[in-house]
Protein backbone atom coordinates (compact mmCIF):
# COMPACT_ATOMS: atom_id res chain seq x y z
CA UNK A 1 0.00 0.00 0.00
CA UNK A 2 2.84 2.42 0.88
CA UNK A 3 4.44 1.56 -2.43
CA UNK A 4 1.22 2.46 -4.23
CA UNK A 5 1.09 5.79 -2.39
CA UNK A 6 4.71 6.53 -3.28
CA UNK A 7 4.00 5.72 -6.92
CA UNK A 8 0.96 8.01 -6.96
CA UNK A 9 3.04 10.86 -5.54
CA UNK A 10 5.73 10.24 -8.18
CA UNK A 11 3.18 10.46 -10.98
CA UNK A 12 2.43 14.07 -10.05
CA UNK A 13 5.94 15.25 -10.77
CA UNK A 14 5.91 18.12 -13.27
CA UNK A 15 2.13 17.94 -13.58
CA UNK A 16 0.49 21.31 -13.95
CA UNK A 17 -2.75 20.46 -12.19
CA UNK A 18 -1.38 20.56 -8.61
CA UNK A 19 0.11 23.99 -9.32
CA UNK A 20 -3.16 25.19 -10.79
CA UNK A 21 -5.08 24.08 -7.69
CA UNK A 22 -2.65 25.95 -5.44
CA UNK A 23 -2.99 29.02 -7.67
CA UNK A 24 -6.79 28.86 -7.53
CA UNK A 25 -6.80 28.60 -3.74
CA UNK A 26 -4.25 31.38 -3.45
CA UNK A 27 -6.21 33.72 -5.72
CA UNK A 28 -9.69 32.93 -4.35
CA UNK A 29 -9.43 35.31 -1.34
CA UNK A 30 -8.42 38.12 -3.70
CA UNK A 31 -11.48 37.35 -5.83
CA UNK A 32 -13.59 37.51 -2.67
CA UNK A 33 -12.19 40.94 -1.97
CA UNK A 34 -12.76 42.13 -5.52
CA UNK A 35 -16.34 40.87 -5.65
CA UNK A 36 -17.08 42.01 -2.13
CA UNK A 37 -15.90 45.53 -2.87
CA UNK A 38 -18.92 45.95 -5.16
CA UNK A 39 -20.81 46.66 -1.95
CA UNK A 40 -18.22 49.05 -0.56
CA UNK A 41 -19.97 49.88 2.70
CA UNK A 42 -20.51 46.21 3.56
CA UNK A 43 -16.98 45.29 2.55
CA UNK A 44 -15.42 48.07 4.60
CA UNK A 45 -17.43 47.05 7.64
CA UNK A 46 -15.99 43.52 7.70
CA UNK A 47 -13.59 42.76 10.52
CA UNK A 48 -10.52 40.57 10.03
CA UNK A 49 -12.38 37.51 11.34
CA UNK A 50 -15.49 38.15 9.27
CA UNK A 51 -13.34 38.43 6.18
CA UNK A 52 -11.50 35.20 7.00
CA UNK A 53 -14.84 33.46 7.55
CA UNK A 54 -15.68 34.11 3.91
CA UNK A 55 -13.00 31.50 3.05
CA UNK A 56 -14.91 28.36 4.08
CA UNK A 57 -18.07 29.91 2.69
CA UNK A 58 -16.46 30.22 -0.73
CA UNK A 59 -14.96 26.78 -0.46
CA UNK A 60 -18.35 25.27 0.33
CA UNK A 61 -20.45 27.12 -2.15
CA UNK A 62 -18.44 27.53 -5.29
CA UNK A 63 -14.88 26.61 -6.08
CA UNK A 64 -14.47 23.80 -3.52
CA UNK A 65 -16.70 21.28 -5.30
CA UNK A 66 -15.38 22.12 -8.75
CA UNK A 67 -11.79 22.05 -7.55
CA UNK A 68 -12.20 18.62 -6.03
CA UNK A 69 -13.92 17.46 -9.22
CA UNK A 70 -10.96 18.64 -11.26
CA UNK A 71 -8.49 16.93 -8.97
CA UNK A 72 -10.44 13.67 -8.92
CA UNK A 73 -10.94 13.65 -12.67
CA UNK A 74 -7.23 14.25 -13.14
CA UNK A 75 -6.14 11.62 -10.64
CA UNK A 76 -8.43 8.82 -11.81
CA UNK A 77 -9.17 9.82 -15.38
CA UNK A 78 -5.62 10.44 -16.59
CA UNK A 79 -4.76 6.73 -16.43
CA UNK A 80 -7.39 6.24 -19.13
CA UNK A 81 -6.75 9.34 -21.21
CA UNK A 82 -3.00 8.63 -21.28
CA UNK A 83 -3.59 4.96 -22.08
CA UNK A 84 -1.65 3.79 -19.03
CA UNK A 85 -4.39 1.93 -17.24
CA UNK A 86 -3.61 -1.45 -18.82
CA UNK A 87 -0.02 -1.22 -17.61
CA UNK A 88 -1.09 -0.17 -14.14
CA UNK A 89 -3.60 -2.99 -13.75
CA UNK A 90 -1.24 -5.67 -15.03
CA UNK A 91 1.48 -4.92 -12.53
CA UNK A 92 1.55 -7.33 -9.62
CA UNK A 93 -0.07 -5.04 -7.08
CA UNK A 94 -3.57 -5.32 -5.73
CA UNK A 95 -6.02 -3.14 -7.60
CA UNK A 96 -7.61 -2.01 -4.33
CA UNK A 97 -4.28 -0.45 -3.38
CA UNK A 98 -4.27 1.50 -6.61
CA UNK A 99 -7.69 2.93 -5.74
CA UNK A 100 -6.95 3.52 -2.06
CA UNK A 101 -3.63 5.19 -2.81
CA UNK A 102 -5.37 7.63 -5.14
CA UNK A 103 -8.08 8.31 -2.55
CA UNK A 104 -5.39 8.90 0.05
CA UNK A 105 -3.46 11.27 -2.21
CA UNK A 106 -6.62 13.22 -3.01
CA UNK A 107 -7.48 13.44 0.68
CA UNK A 108 -4.06 14.79 1.63
CA UNK A 109 -3.99 17.14 -1.34
CA UNK A 110 -7.46 18.56 -0.68
CA UNK A 111 -6.99 18.98 3.07
CA UNK A 112 -3.70 20.76 2.38
CA UNK A 113 -5.52 23.09 -0.01
CA UNK A 114 -8.20 23.71 2.63
CA UNK A 115 -5.52 24.75 5.13
CA UNK A 116 -3.90 26.90 2.46
CA UNK A 117 -7.24 28.58 1.77
CA UNK A 118 -7.47 29.70 5.40
CA UNK A 119 -3.86 30.89 5.42
CA UNK A 120 -4.36 32.85 2.21
CA UNK A 121 -7.69 34.26 3.36
CA UNK A 122 -5.99 35.43 6.57
CA UNK A 123 -3.08 36.90 4.64
CA UNK A 124 -5.39 38.80 2.29
CA UNK A 125 -7.34 40.10 5.28
CA UNK A 126 -4.09 41.49 6.68
CA UNK A 127 -3.07 42.94 3.30
CA UNK A 128 -6.43 44.68 3.04
CA UNK A 129 -5.83 46.20 6.46
CA UNK A 130 -8.73 44.49 8.20
CA UNK A 131 -8.71 44.95 11.93
CA UNK A 132 -9.86 42.67 14.71
CA UNK A 133 -7.41 39.80 14.54
CA UNK A 134 -8.83 36.92 16.59
CA UNK A 135 -6.64 33.84 17.04
CA UNK A 136 -9.39 31.72 18.61
CA UNK A 137 -11.75 32.74 15.84
CA UNK A 138 -9.13 31.79 13.25
CA UNK A 139 -8.87 28.30 14.73
CA UNK A 140 -12.65 27.96 14.49
CA UNK A 141 -12.51 28.96 10.83
CA UNK A 142 -9.75 26.42 10.23
CA UNK A 143 -11.80 23.73 11.96
CA UNK A 144 -14.88 24.63 9.90
CA UNK A 145 -12.85 24.62 6.71
CA UNK A 146 -11.40 21.19 7.41
CA UNK A 147 -14.85 19.81 8.22
CA UNK A 148 -16.16 21.24 4.96
CA UNK A 149 -13.24 19.69 3.11
CA UNK A 150 -13.96 16.33 4.74
CA UNK A 151 -17.63 16.56 3.75
CA UNK A 152 -16.71 17.29 0.16
CA UNK A 153 -14.19 14.45 0.19
CA UNK A 154 -17.06 12.14 1.09
CA UNK A 155 -18.46 12.80 -2.40
CA UNK A 156 -15.12 12.13 -4.10
CA UNK A 157 -15.45 8.33 -4.63
CA UNK A 158 -18.64 8.90 -6.60
CA UNK A 159 -16.82 11.34 -8.88
CA UNK A 160 -13.89 8.92 -9.13
CA UNK A 161 -16.27 6.09 -10.06
CA UNK A 162 -17.64 8.26 -12.85
CA UNK A 163 -14.10 8.85 -14.12
CA UNK A 164 -13.34 5.13 -14.11
CA UNK A 165 -16.64 4.04 -15.65
CA UNK A 166 -16.49 6.64 -18.42
CA UNK A 167 -12.69 6.28 -18.78
CA UNK A 168 -11.97 9.95 -18.93
CA UNK A 169 -12.12 13.36 -17.30
CA UNK A 170 -15.15 15.05 -18.85
CA UNK A 171 -17.96 13.11 -17.16
CA UNK A 172 -16.56 13.51 -13.63
CA UNK A 173 -16.22 17.24 -14.23
CA UNK A 174 -19.83 17.40 -15.36
CA UNK A 175 -20.87 15.44 -12.29
CA UNK A 176 -18.96 17.89 -10.10
CA UNK A 177 -20.70 20.80 -11.76
CA UNK A 178 -24.04 19.11 -11.02
CA UNK A 179 -22.90 18.53 -7.43
CA UNK A 180 -21.99 22.18 -7.18
CA UNK A 181 -25.44 23.20 -8.47
CA UNK A 182 -27.15 20.76 -6.12
CA UNK A 183 -25.15 22.19 -3.23
CA UNK A 184 -26.20 25.75 -4.08
CA UNK A 185 -29.85 24.86 -4.59
CA UNK A 186 -29.85 22.55 -1.56
CA UNK A 187 -28.25 25.24 0.57
CA UNK A 188 -30.89 27.80 -0.36
CA UNK A 189 -33.71 25.25 -0.05
CA UNK A 190 -32.56 24.19 3.41
CA UNK A 191 -31.51 20.64 2.46
CA UNK A 192 -28.15 21.06 4.12
CA UNK A 193 -28.92 18.45 6.77
CA UNK A 194 -29.20 15.51 4.41
CA UNK A 195 -27.84 16.43 0.96
CA UNK A 196 -24.08 15.87 1.10
CA UNK A 197 -23.24 18.55 -1.46
CA UNK A 198 -25.30 21.08 0.53
CA UNK A 199 -23.98 20.14 3.98
CA UNK A 200 -20.90 22.40 3.73
CA UNK A 201 -23.17 25.41 3.39
CA UNK A 202 -24.68 24.57 6.78
CA UNK A 203 -21.26 24.60 8.45
CA UNK A 204 -20.12 27.71 6.60
CA UNK A 205 -23.45 29.40 7.17
CA UNK A 206 -23.39 30.49 3.55
CA UNK A 207 -27.08 31.05 3.01
CA UNK A 208 -28.05 31.40 6.66
CA UNK A 209 -25.99 34.51 6.87
CA UNK A 210 -28.02 35.93 4.03
CA UNK A 211 -30.99 35.58 6.34
CA UNK A 212 -29.07 36.88 9.33
CA UNK A 213 -28.79 33.44 10.96
CA UNK A 214 -25.52 32.16 12.41
CA UNK A 215 -23.68 29.14 11.02
CA UNK A 216 -24.94 25.85 12.42
CA UNK A 217 -23.37 22.53 13.28
CA UNK A 218 -24.28 19.37 11.48
CA UNK A 219 -26.18 16.73 13.42
CA UNK A 220 -24.69 13.25 13.83
CA UNK A 221 -27.24 11.92 11.37
CA UNK A 222 -25.91 14.24 8.68
CA UNK A 223 -22.37 13.01 9.25
CA UNK A 224 -23.61 9.43 9.03
CA UNK A 225 -25.20 10.21 5.68
CA UNK A 226 -21.95 11.76 4.45
CA UNK A 227 -19.87 8.81 5.66
CA UNK A 228 -22.41 6.43 4.11
CA UNK A 229 -22.02 8.17 0.74
CA UNK A 230 -18.25 7.86 1.06
CA UNK A 231 -18.30 4.18 2.04
CA UNK A 232 -20.81 3.16 -0.64
CA UNK A 233 -18.92 5.20 -3.24
CA UNK A 234 -15.58 3.71 -2.26
CA UNK A 235 -16.87 0.13 -2.24
CA UNK A 236 -18.49 0.64 -5.63
CA UNK A 237 -15.27 2.11 -6.99
CA UNK A 238 -13.13 -0.76 -5.71
CA UNK A 239 -15.67 -3.31 -6.92
CA UNK A 240 -15.77 -1.76 -10.37
CA UNK A 241 -12.00 -1.59 -10.78
CA UNK A 242 -11.66 -5.12 -9.48
CA UNK A 243 -14.50 -6.85 -11.30
CA UNK A 244 -15.60 -4.95 -14.37
CA UNK A 245 -13.92 -4.76 -17.75
CA UNK A 246 -11.45 -1.96 -17.40
CA UNK A 247 -10.26 -1.77 -20.97
CA UNK A 248 -11.92 -2.71 -24.19
CA UNK B 1 13.66 -30.94 -28.64
CA UNK B 2 10.25 -31.18 -30.27
CA UNK B 3 7.85 -28.37 -29.54
CA UNK B 4 5.31 -30.67 -27.95
CA UNK B 5 7.64 -31.81 -25.17
CA UNK B 6 8.04 -28.30 -23.81
CA UNK B 7 6.09 -27.09 -20.81
CA UNK B 8 2.83 -25.33 -21.58
CA UNK B 9 2.96 -21.86 -20.00
CA UNK B 10 -0.18 -20.26 -21.44
CA UNK B 11 -3.37 -22.12 -22.09
CA UNK B 12 -6.87 -20.86 -22.80
CA UNK B 13 -9.91 -23.06 -22.41
CA UNK B 14 -12.95 -22.31 -24.55
CA UNK B 15 -12.37 -18.60 -24.13
CA UNK B 16 -15.30 -16.43 -25.18
CA UNK B 17 -15.93 -12.71 -24.95
CA UNK B 18 -19.11 -11.05 -26.08
CA UNK B 19 -19.65 -7.29 -26.25
CA UNK B 20 -23.39 -6.75 -26.62
CA UNK B 21 -24.33 -8.64 -29.77
CA UNK B 22 -20.77 -9.02 -30.99
CA UNK B 23 -18.73 -12.14 -30.33
CA UNK B 24 -15.23 -10.69 -30.13
CA UNK B 25 -13.64 -14.01 -29.17
CA UNK B 26 -15.24 -17.39 -29.65
CA UNK B 27 -14.30 -20.69 -28.09
CA UNK B 28 -10.58 -20.02 -28.20
CA UNK B 29 -8.19 -22.78 -27.17
CA UNK B 30 -4.60 -21.58 -27.31
CA UNK B 31 -1.48 -23.40 -26.21
CA UNK B 32 1.81 -21.58 -25.78
CA UNK B 33 4.95 -23.44 -24.76
CA UNK B 34 7.96 -22.28 -22.80
CA UNK B 35 10.65 -20.28 -24.61
CA UNK B 36 8.81 -20.15 -27.89
CA UNK B 37 7.84 -17.10 -29.86
CA UNK B 38 4.15 -17.39 -30.53
CA UNK B 39 2.79 -15.06 -33.19
CA UNK B 40 -0.90 -14.37 -32.94
CA UNK B 41 -2.02 -13.26 -36.36
CA UNK B 42 -5.23 -11.67 -37.46
CA UNK B 43 -6.66 -8.81 -39.39
CA UNK B 44 -7.67 -5.61 -37.63
CA UNK B 45 -10.68 -6.40 -35.47
CA UNK B 46 -10.09 -10.15 -35.56
CA UNK B 47 -9.98 -10.38 -31.76
CA UNK B 48 -6.23 -10.26 -31.06
CA UNK B 49 -6.26 -7.39 -28.57
CA UNK B 50 -9.37 -8.71 -26.85
CA UNK B 51 -7.67 -12.08 -26.42
CA UNK B 52 -4.59 -10.43 -24.92
CA UNK B 53 -6.72 -8.40 -22.53
CA UNK B 54 -8.54 -11.55 -21.50
CA UNK B 55 -5.19 -13.22 -20.89
CA UNK B 56 -4.10 -10.36 -18.64
CA UNK B 57 -7.44 -10.22 -16.81
CA UNK B 58 -8.17 -6.74 -18.09
CA UNK B 59 -11.40 -8.14 -19.46
CA UNK B 60 -13.60 -10.78 -17.87
CA UNK B 61 -14.37 -13.70 -20.15
CA UNK B 62 -18.01 -14.35 -20.98
CA UNK B 63 -17.08 -18.01 -20.61
CA UNK B 64 -13.92 -20.09 -20.56
CA UNK B 65 -10.70 -19.34 -18.74
CA UNK B 66 -7.00 -18.52 -19.09
CA UNK B 67 -4.19 -20.24 -17.26
CA UNK B 68 -0.69 -18.77 -17.23
CA UNK B 69 2.21 -20.50 -15.47
CA UNK B 70 -0.32 -22.69 -13.71
CA UNK B 71 -2.34 -19.77 -12.35
CA UNK B 72 -5.87 -19.01 -13.40
CA UNK B 73 -5.87 -15.44 -14.64
CA UNK B 74 -8.28 -13.14 -12.88
CA UNK B 75 -7.93 -9.67 -11.36
CA UNK B 76 -5.20 -9.70 -8.72
CA UNK B 77 -3.62 -12.89 -10.02
CA UNK B 78 -0.46 -11.46 -8.52
CA UNK B 79 1.69 -14.58 -8.55
CA UNK B 80 1.30 -14.91 -12.28
CA UNK B 81 1.61 -11.18 -12.99
CA UNK B 82 4.95 -11.10 -11.13
CA UNK B 83 6.37 -13.34 -13.87
CA UNK B 84 4.75 -11.65 -16.85
CA UNK B 85 5.78 -8.55 -18.75
CA UNK B 86 3.19 -7.01 -21.01
CA UNK B 87 2.54 -4.19 -23.38
CA UNK B 88 -1.04 -3.63 -24.40
CA UNK B 89 -2.27 -1.25 -27.05
CA UNK B 90 -0.34 1.99 -27.37
CA UNK B 91 2.39 1.34 -24.80
CA UNK B 92 1.04 4.09 -22.58
CA UNK B 93 3.44 6.06 -20.44
CA UNK B 94 3.08 9.21 -18.38
CA UNK B 95 3.79 12.04 -20.78
CA UNK B 96 4.76 14.51 -18.06
CA UNK B 97 7.58 12.22 -16.87
CA UNK B 98 10.89 11.45 -18.51
CA UNK B 99 11.77 8.02 -19.85
CA UNK B 100 13.92 7.41 -16.78
CA UNK B 101 11.11 8.47 -14.44
CA UNK B 102 8.62 6.24 -16.22
CA UNK B 103 10.94 3.27 -15.87
CA UNK B 104 11.63 4.13 -12.22
CA UNK B 105 7.89 4.37 -11.64
CA UNK B 106 7.40 0.93 -13.11
CA UNK B 107 10.26 -0.39 -10.98
CA UNK B 108 8.53 0.95 -7.88
CA UNK B 109 5.20 -0.49 -8.96
CA UNK B 110 6.85 -3.85 -9.37
CA UNK B 111 8.44 -3.54 -5.96
CA UNK B 112 11.93 -4.08 -7.35
CA UNK B 113 14.96 -2.78 -5.51
CA UNK B 114 17.15 -0.17 -7.14
CA UNK B 115 19.63 -2.00 -9.30
CA UNK B 116 20.55 -3.03 -12.75
CA UNK B 117 17.06 -3.79 -14.03
CA UNK B 118 16.42 -0.32 -15.35
CA UNK B 119 19.89 -0.08 -16.91
CA UNK B 120 19.46 -3.42 -18.57
CA UNK B 121 16.05 -2.58 -19.97
CA UNK B 122 17.42 0.73 -21.23
CA UNK B 123 20.26 -1.04 -22.99
CA UNK B 124 18.08 -3.78 -24.46
CA UNK B 125 15.58 -1.30 -25.86
CA UNK B 126 18.09 1.29 -27.01
CA UNK B 127 16.67 4.01 -24.80
CA UNK B 128 19.98 5.44 -23.60
CA UNK B 129 19.87 8.69 -25.50
CA UNK B 130 16.25 9.42 -24.57
CA UNK B 131 16.47 8.79 -20.84
CA UNK B 132 16.05 12.40 -19.77
CA UNK B 133 13.47 13.35 -22.34
CA UNK B 134 9.83 13.70 -21.43
CA UNK B 135 7.79 10.91 -22.97
CA UNK B 136 5.34 13.32 -24.59
CA UNK B 137 8.20 14.66 -26.73
CA UNK B 138 9.11 11.23 -28.14
CA UNK B 139 8.10 9.77 -31.48
CA UNK B 140 5.54 6.96 -31.56
CA UNK B 141 8.28 4.44 -32.22
CA UNK B 142 10.31 5.56 -29.24
CA UNK B 143 7.24 5.52 -27.02
CA UNK B 144 6.87 1.92 -28.14
CA UNK B 145 10.44 1.27 -26.98
CA UNK B 146 9.59 2.76 -23.59
CA UNK B 147 6.63 0.40 -23.37
CA UNK B 148 8.90 -2.52 -24.20
CA UNK B 149 11.42 -1.36 -21.62
CA UNK B 150 8.71 -1.25 -18.97
CA UNK B 151 7.58 -4.73 -19.91
CA UNK B 152 11.11 -6.07 -19.47
CA UNK B 153 11.84 -4.55 -16.07
CA UNK B 154 10.88 -7.58 -14.01
CA UNK B 155 12.86 -9.96 -16.23
CA UNK B 156 9.65 -11.73 -17.15
CA UNK B 157 9.37 -15.40 -17.98
CA UNK B 158 6.56 -14.51 -20.35
CA UNK B 159 6.25 -11.43 -22.51
CA UNK B 160 2.80 -10.63 -23.84
CA UNK B 161 2.94 -7.92 -26.48
CA UNK B 162 0.11 -6.40 -28.47
CA UNK B 163 1.38 -5.20 -31.84
CA UNK B 164 4.88 -4.40 -30.49
CA UNK B 165 6.23 -2.95 -33.72
CA UNK B 166 3.42 -0.46 -34.32
CA UNK B 167 4.90 2.88 -35.25
CA UNK B 168 8.47 1.64 -35.56
CA UNK B 169 10.57 2.36 -38.62
CA UNK B 170 12.17 -0.59 -40.50
CA UNK B 171 15.36 -0.34 -38.43
CA UNK B 172 13.30 -0.25 -35.24
CA UNK B 173 11.32 -3.29 -36.36
CA UNK B 174 14.55 -5.17 -37.00
CA UNK B 175 15.81 -4.16 -33.53
CA UNK B 176 12.66 -5.43 -31.85
CA UNK B 177 12.87 -8.64 -33.83
CA UNK B 178 16.46 -9.16 -32.72
CA UNK B 179 15.57 -8.34 -29.12
CA UNK B 180 12.71 -10.81 -28.98
CA UNK B 181 14.84 -13.48 -30.61
CA UNK B 182 17.59 -12.83 -28.05
CA UNK B 183 15.13 -13.02 -25.15
CA UNK B 184 13.67 -16.29 -26.36
CA UNK B 185 16.93 -17.97 -27.38
CA UNK B 186 19.29 -16.76 -24.66
CA UNK B 187 17.01 -16.21 -21.70
CA UNK B 188 14.30 -18.73 -22.37
CA UNK B 189 11.63 -16.02 -22.32
CA UNK B 190 8.33 -17.03 -23.83
CA UNK B 191 7.07 -14.36 -26.20
CA UNK B 192 3.42 -14.09 -27.18
CA UNK B 193 2.91 -11.29 -29.67
CA UNK B 194 0.05 -10.20 -31.81
CA UNK B 195 0.53 -8.73 -35.23
CA UNK B 196 -1.20 -8.10 -38.50
CA UNK B 197 2.10 -7.60 -40.32
CA UNK B 198 2.87 -11.06 -41.58
CA UNK B 199 6.31 -10.38 -43.00
CA UNK B 200 7.49 -9.41 -39.51
CA UNK B 201 6.30 -12.61 -37.96
CA UNK B 202 7.59 -14.83 -40.74
CA UNK B 203 11.17 -14.22 -39.65
CA UNK B 204 10.53 -14.63 -35.97
CA UNK B 205 7.84 -17.03 -34.90
CA UNK B 206 8.15 -20.61 -33.73
CA UNK B 207 4.40 -21.06 -33.60
CA UNK B 208 1.65 -19.21 -35.36
CA UNK B 209 -1.94 -18.85 -34.28
CA UNK B 210 -4.35 -17.40 -36.81
CA UNK B 211 -7.48 -15.74 -35.49
CA UNK B 212 -10.32 -14.59 -37.68
CA UNK B 213 -13.63 -13.13 -36.57
CA UNK B 214 -12.85 -14.20 -33.02
CA UNK B 215 -12.11 -17.85 -33.83
CA UNK B 216 -8.76 -19.56 -33.83
CA UNK B 217 -8.49 -20.99 -37.33
CA UNK B 218 -5.16 -22.65 -36.93
CA UNK B 219 -2.31 -23.09 -34.48
CA UNK B 220 0.74 -24.48 -36.15
CA UNK B 221 4.50 -24.60 -35.74
CA UNK B 222 6.17 -22.38 -38.29
CA UNK B 223 8.55 -25.16 -39.25
CA UNK B 224 5.64 -27.48 -39.86
CA UNK B 225 3.98 -24.82 -41.93
CA UNK B 226 7.13 -24.39 -43.95
CA UNK B 227 7.43 -28.11 -44.51
CA UNK B 228 3.93 -28.42 -45.73
CA UNK B 229 4.13 -25.26 -47.78
CA UNK B 230 1.59 -25.82 -50.37
CA UNK B 231 2.29 -25.47 -53.99
CA UNK B 232 -0.27 -23.74 -56.09
CA UNK B 233 -1.09 -22.99 -59.64
CA UNK B 234 -1.54 -19.28 -60.18
CA UNK B 235 -3.70 -18.34 -63.13
CA UNK B 236 -3.92 -14.70 -64.13
CA UNK B 237 -7.21 -13.95 -65.83
CA UNK B 238 -9.19 -11.07 -67.30
CA UNK B 239 -12.39 -11.68 -65.31
CA UNK B 240 -11.99 -13.13 -61.83
CA UNK B 241 -15.64 -13.64 -61.07
CA UNK B 242 -16.36 -15.53 -64.26
CA UNK B 243 -13.13 -17.49 -63.92
CA UNK B 244 -14.04 -18.62 -60.40
CA UNK B 245 -17.50 -19.65 -61.55
CA UNK B 246 -16.08 -21.52 -64.54
CA UNK B 247 -13.53 -23.44 -62.48
CA UNK B 248 -16.13 -24.44 -59.92
CA UNK B 249 -18.89 -25.36 -62.35
CA UNK B 250 -16.96 -26.88 -65.22
CA UNK B 251 -13.96 -28.39 -63.46
CA UNK B 252 -15.32 -28.96 -59.94
CA UNK B 253 -12.46 -27.00 -58.37
CA UNK B 254 -13.13 -26.03 -54.74
CA UNK B 255 -9.62 -25.58 -53.26
CA UNK B 256 -8.74 -22.16 -54.61
CA UNK B 257 -8.57 -18.51 -53.62
CA UNK B 258 -9.31 -15.36 -55.54
CA UNK B 259 -6.59 -12.76 -55.25
CA UNK B 260 -7.19 -9.04 -55.51
CA UNK B 261 -4.33 -8.71 -57.99
CA UNK B 262 -6.28 -10.41 -60.78
CA UNK B 263 -5.14 -13.98 -60.14
CA UNK B 264 -6.68 -17.23 -58.97
CA UNK B 265 -4.66 -19.70 -56.95
CA UNK B 266 -5.60 -23.34 -57.26
CA UNK B 267 -4.15 -25.67 -54.65
CA UNK B 268 -4.88 -29.08 -56.11
CA UNK B 269 -5.26 -30.92 -59.40
CA UNK B 270 -2.13 -29.45 -60.96
CA UNK B 271 -2.10 -32.22 -63.58
CA UNK B 272 -5.34 -30.75 -64.88
CA UNK B 273 -3.79 -27.33 -65.58
CA UNK B 274 -4.40 -27.62 -69.28
CA UNK B 275 -8.02 -28.57 -68.68
CA UNK B 276 -8.50 -25.49 -66.49
CA UNK B 277 -7.05 -23.21 -69.15
CA UNK B 278 -9.26 -24.72 -71.82
CA UNK B 279 -12.38 -24.42 -69.66
CA UNK B 280 -11.62 -20.81 -68.89
CA UNK B 281 -11.08 -19.88 -72.52
CA UNK B 282 -14.27 -21.70 -73.52
CA UNK B 283 -16.04 -19.85 -70.72
CA UNK B 284 -15.05 -16.52 -72.26
CA UNK B 285 -12.21 -15.73 -69.85
CA UNK B 286 -8.86 -14.58 -71.20
CA UNK B 287 -5.97 -16.40 -69.53
CA UNK B 288 -3.12 -13.90 -69.19
CA UNK B 289 -0.66 -16.37 -67.74
CA UNK B 290 -0.25 -19.29 -65.38
CA UNK B 291 2.59 -20.62 -63.24
CA UNK B 292 3.33 -23.00 -60.41
CA UNK B 293 4.47 -21.44 -57.14
CA UNK B 294 4.85 -22.05 -53.39
CA UNK B 295 2.66 -20.69 -50.63
CA UNK B 296 4.12 -18.16 -48.23
CA UNK B 297 2.76 -17.27 -44.80
CA UNK B 298 0.81 -14.39 -46.23
CA UNK B 299 -0.78 -16.65 -48.81
CA UNK B 300 -1.55 -19.22 -46.15
CA UNK B 301 -3.17 -16.57 -43.97
CA UNK B 302 -5.22 -15.15 -46.82
CA UNK B 303 -6.39 -18.58 -47.89
CA UNK B 304 -7.40 -19.64 -44.40
CA UNK B 305 -9.33 -16.47 -43.66
CA UNK B 306 -10.96 -16.50 -47.09
CA UNK B 307 -12.05 -20.09 -46.60
CA UNK B 308 -13.46 -19.18 -43.21
CA UNK B 309 -15.50 -16.39 -44.74
CA UNK B 310 -16.92 -18.80 -47.31
CA UNK B 311 -18.26 -21.08 -44.58
CA UNK B 312 -20.76 -19.03 -42.61
CA UNK B 313 -23.11 -21.96 -42.20
CA UNK B 314 -20.49 -24.12 -40.52
CA UNK B 315 -19.49 -21.29 -38.18
CA UNK B 316 -23.07 -20.61 -37.13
Amino acid sequence: MLRAVEVEFSKMRRSHIPLWTVAIVAIAPFMTGTMGSADRAWFDSLTWLQYVRLGPMNLSTWYGVLLLGLMTAFTFGREYTEGVVANVLTTPARREYWVLAKVFILGVWYLALAVLSVVMQSAWAAVLGKHGFDAAGAWTVLSDTLRIALLLLCTMPVVALTAVVTRGVLAPMILSALGFSAGMIGGIAGWGDWLVWAMPTTIAGSFMQLEGQPAADLATGSWLIAIGVFVVGLFSLVWYVDRADVAS
Amino acid sequence: MSADSREVVIRTYGLCKRFGDVDAVRDLDLTVRRAEIYAFLGRNGAGKSTTIKLMLALLRPTSGSVEILGHRMEPNALRALERIGSMVEAAGAYGNLTVRENLELQRKMLGLRRGSWVDEAVELCGLGEYLDRRVDTLSLGNKQRVGLGRALLNKPEILILDEPTNGLDPAGIADVRALLKHLADDRGTTVFLSSHILSEVQQLADTIGIIHQGRLLEEIGYEELRQRNREYLEIRVSDLKRAAWTLEERCGVRDYVVREDGALRVFSGFDRAAEYTKALVEGGVSVLGSAMSEERLEDHFMRLTAEDERQPAIRG
